[in-house]
């Protein structure tokens, strides 16, 4: 009873950490294709800036041969889809960097 | 690095055209002509010459005030038509008019539309009157039947009525003066018929006593319906009187006091059969005149709508007629008085087309003589012009609003098309909210052909041209709503699982120490567990309030790096050296830093405390940081960081000035008598300084200049990052707003089993959602990000000192116009 006791309230023991491991290679995950071996390293974070990349180049080259008016013009739309790009990456990444390591955790309220 | 700067090609919309100063010298029998194909091209703002003249001194003013009258003339008509209600019928196209012929066409027409409408008028006068008749005869003759019992029956032959009003058109044959015999009793009875407003019949009624000394009996009927005054043409409440009196003096009273009054009197026979006849006389009379009435008002609407398709292109006509008479007057004879000379200014891409035109116009003319046209060098700055389309014009007209900008200065319209919709989206975050947005903006642009044709109110004619950035807004609004994780403020789980679960399966401690996170973060946006938690506003506050000063120093960042690109532009080293420097350095030593330790607390995951360590940082810069130590060699950096804040401060305000006193010593060492003024420019120096101070230099207005311009950068940091505070403010705001509307009035309906209640909540929750939120929020949310972009994004770079470029162009009469 004790040691069921600890195995459930201490930390992460090797098989809680096998439990996890194939609960999340089993849920359907967007943004982590690459399995997770062990929690602290965190691979989530360079993989979708890059895939933030992708979209913002192929983004590009879409914008460049649909509207292509000249190299002028072009730029423009260049500077337009980079500006675009870079917002929507920096909105994602704080929102991601902020829940990493977070300093407090939910509690959930009364009602529920 | 820089190789690859220079041969990039200019950026479009970064900076205003290049423009040109013309001077145009054309012959008088194709001016007319030149100025109307220039206008039609739309690409050449005239300058006016005769500025000091009155507008009556001009050459043209004659045509001008033929224009001004006929366009008064179109006006009438046109109020005409709308009066009459016709809707004018877009008509075949007839042959073009000249200007001349229009002008008596004109006249013609509104001499026929004046006269029928006055002719109909007096057609309605005398109707009006013969049916206030008509009901004076139905009524009176009631009073008269029963007062025939009252009255001395031997005094038969007093018949003699009275009436007054005596200016009727049609009076003979209605009333056969019938001066019978006076009877040998002169004070026999008689009597007096009209009608009168009912307002004033009380009062009528007293005063007509009051004057008879109670001597005369007062019979009154409210006639049936309303009817029209003959006067004042308003419907009014009548009422049909009836006195009886004796005697002479009483009759010239009462008729005083009718006057008086405005009752109209009508003479009402005794005798019935008279009475019955003069009836019939009267209602065939009415027929005939409302036959006549309706003829004449068919035959004036068929006028007016054979008229009305035409309008339109007759006042188009006119308009421009108009303009190119008053641009005509802009320009200078010369001294042979043959020729008119103006000047203008034109972007340089358009030059190949103002030629043709212009030669176009000396074939047309038949003119023996060719326009001569060709490019000056002008003292004033020219204007500023972007070519913008659609999807740009409104972000520029945006951009606009705050200051035109200077010529060829870098263009904020290029990064607010992007950062714009992203600052709302940011303090509108949901993507419930957004997607009502998206329904709205692609109604507009789906309608955008009928919409663009047709007058809208003020209100939807913005609307309606800034619907692609109320596209770009509402799609900006749905990514941030995913990464909030709101939908109507309720979270989903759309990206996986969540990050957090309880402690133990019981979940007991859920509600005390809370759950525990067991796996990476939530892969996109904000953990759906946060929702409804007791911790939710500590750990969003936090969240978004960095966020709001991470976006805040970047947008800055980019605003100082756009005047770098300015000065070089402009060829202006000193500005790069003693401005944009140091403060780039001030900016990011402080708030740079700042942005780094909150990237770097979120990384490690350290409990610093932020606020300390900056405040710090500035109190006691050497002392030991303990616990709130972030980086590796955090004391040295801090005090760095100091040392390099507080060099900037000199750096920015003092080196400037004296080096421009210097260089403008070293210009003008040695011109003591004056300079001659030439059109070379001093590339060393900035432009329009040359031109304007070229012998001046006023050291001390320098000197504070630069003053003024350092302490604003200096405390308009603090004050600039703290206000990007605002998109923290605002997007707590739009959440506790939803989170209300939606716990508090739709699941609190909901919860009642009664269909009645769950309706009426629903319908509640619809309108508060679509009126508040939709409507209130998304103005503030345009706003707030509006200021952001104005101040604190533009402050770092923009002038804004411009003018406009507004060609001649018959486009853009007709927007004037309306």
């Amino acid at each position: 009873m004790q040691e069921r006791h600890d195995q459930i309230v201490s930390t992460p023991s090797p098989i809680h950490h096998l439990q996890l491991g194939i609960e999340i290679a089993g849920t359907l995950s967007l943004f982590s294709p690459i399995r997770i071996w062990h929690q602290s390293t965190d691979m989530g974070f360079p993989a979708t800036t890059l895939i933030f990349a992708a979209i913002g180049i192929v983004a590009s080259l879409c914008t460049v041969i649909c509207f292509n008016r000249g190299s002028s013009s072009n730029l423009f739309h260049l500077t337009l889809v980079l500006t675009a790009t870079i917002c929507c990456w920096m909105m994602w990444a704080i929102v991601y960097l902020a829940q990493m390591k977070p300093l407090i955790v939910p509690i959930l309220s009364e009602a529920e | 690095m820089d190789h690859f700067m220079e041969n990039l090609p200019p950026m479009d919309l970064m900076r205003s055209e290049k423009m040109t100063f013309v001077q145009l010298i054309i012959p008088a029998e194709s001016a007319h002509r030149a100025v109307s194909y220039l206008a039609e091209l739309g690409l050449l703002q005239f300058r006016d010459l005769n500025d000091e003249k009155s507008p009556f001194q001009r050459t043209f003013v004659n045509q001008v005030k033929r224009c001004a009258e006929m366009s008064r003339k179109l006006r009438f008509l046109k109020d005409q038509i709308s009066k009459a209600g016709l809707i004018s019928s877009h008509s075949i196209l007839q042959s073009d008019i000249f200007l001349e012929n229009l002008e008596i066409h004109l006249a013609e027409h509104e001499h026929e539309i004046i006269e029928m409408n006055s002719n109909s008028e007096k057609l309605r006068q005398s109707y009006n009157e013969l049916l206030e008749f008509k009901i004076v005869l139905q009524k009176a003759c009631g009073f008269l039947v029963s007062s025939h019992g009252l009255a001395v029956s031997e005094e038969r032959e007093l018949e003699e009525n009275v009436y007054s009003n005596g200016d009727y058109v049609e009076t003979p044959f209605l009333f056969e003066q019938e001066i019978k015999p006076e009877p040998s009793n002169q004070s026999g009875l008689r009597f007096i018929s009209g009608i009168i407003c009912k307002s004033k019949a009380l009062r009528f009624e007293r005063m007509l006593f009051r004057a008879t000394r109670g001597n005369m009996l007062f019979n009154q009927a409210s006639a049936d319906e309303q009817i029209v005054d003959p006067i004042s043409t308003e419907t009014v409440e009548k009422t049909v009187f009836v006195v009886f009196f004796s005697g002479e003096q009483a009759r010239t009273k009462i008729l005083k006091i009718c006057d008086a009054f405005g009752a109209n009197c009508y003479p009402v026979p005794e005798d019935i059969s008279k009475q019955r006849q003069i009836t019939r006389e009267v209602s065939s009379r009415l027929a005939d005149l409302e036959a006549t009435l309706d003829a004449g008002i068919r035959h004036r609407n068929k006028a007016l709508s054979s008229l009305g398709g035409q309008l339109p292109k007759w006042m188009d006509m006119v308009r421009r007629e108009k303009a190119v008479y008053d641009t005509l007057n802009m320009l200078n004879f010369d001294v042979t008085k043959k020729c008119l000379v103006g000047e203008g200014w034109c972007p340089i891409f358009a030059k190949v087309q103002i030629q043709e035109a212009l030669q176009r116009a000396t074939f047309d003319s038949n003119s023996q003589v060719g326009i001569i046209f060709h490019s000056m060098d002008a003292l004033e700055s020219p204007p500023t012009y972007f070519r913008t389309n659609s999807f740009t014009s409104p972000y520029q007209e945006i951009v606009d609003a705050y200051g035109v900008a200077r010529y060829q200065e870098a263009n904020p319209a290029v990064y607010t098309t992007m950062t714009f919709p992203f600052l709302f989206a940011v303090m509108f975050g949901d993507w419930g909210h957004g997607i009502c947005l998206l329904l709205g903006a692609l109604v507009l642009i789906a309608r955008e052909r009928k919409l663009r044709t047709q007058r809208l109110g003020s209100f939807m004619e913005m609307l309606f041209g800034g619907r692609y950035v109320l596209l770009l807004m509402s799609l900006f609004s749905i990514y941030c709503g995913f990464i909030y994780n709101e939908f109507f403020s309720v979270p989903f789980h759309i990206f996986g699982a969540s990050a957090y679960r309880c402690r133990d399966s019981s979940c007991r401690d859920a509600h005390t120490t809370g759950l525990v996170k067991y796996r990476e973060p939530y892969p996109f946006g904000v953990d759906p567990s946060w929702r409804g938690s007791r911790s939710e506003l500590p750990f969003l506050n936090s969240l978004k309030m960095k966020m709001s000063i991470l976006f805040g120093v970047v947008h800055m960042n980019l605003g100082i790096i756009l005047s770098y690109f300015n000065a070089r532009f402009f060829g202006n080293s000193l500005d790069i050296r003693y401005q944009f420097v140091p403060q780039m350095i001030f900016l990011n030593s402080l708030f740079g830093y700042l942005s780094l330790l909150i990237v770097v607390k979120w990384c490690s995951g350290s409990q610093a405390d932020l606020y300390h360590v900056m405040i710090y940082m500035f109190l006691s810069p050497f002392d030991n940081l303990g616990e709130n130590q972030l980086l590796w060699g955090q004391r040295p950096l801090q005090v760095v960081l100091l040392l390099l804040a507080v060099i900037a401060v000199p750096w920015m305000l003092f080196p400037k000035p004296f080096i421009l006193k210097k260089l403008h010593n070293e210009r003008f060492q040695g011109r003591t008598y004056g300079v001659l003024n030439t059109s070379e420019v001093d590339l060393e120096t900035e432009p329009d300084s040359a031109r304007k101070h070229h012998e001046e230099f006023n050291f001390s207005e320098v000197f504070v200049h630069q003053m003024i311009h350092s302490i604003e950068f200096i405390l308009g940091s603090v004050s600039n990052t703290a206000s990007y505070l605002r998109l923290w403010a605002l997007s707590l705001a739009h959440s506790e707003l939803s989170t209300v509307f939606y716990e508090k009035v739709l699941l609190l309906a909901w919860g009642y089993d009664n269909l009645a209640i769950r309706f009426v909540g629903l319908v509640v929750f619809a309108f508060a959602t679509a009126f508040i939120l939709l409507m209130m929020e998304t103005l503030s949310a345009f706003l707030h990000a509006l200021r952001l972009h104005w101040v604190e994004f533009q402050n770092k770079f923009y002038h804004g000192d411009g003018y406009k470029f507004k060609p001649l162009s018959f486009a853009s009469l007709i927007e004037d116009e309306d």
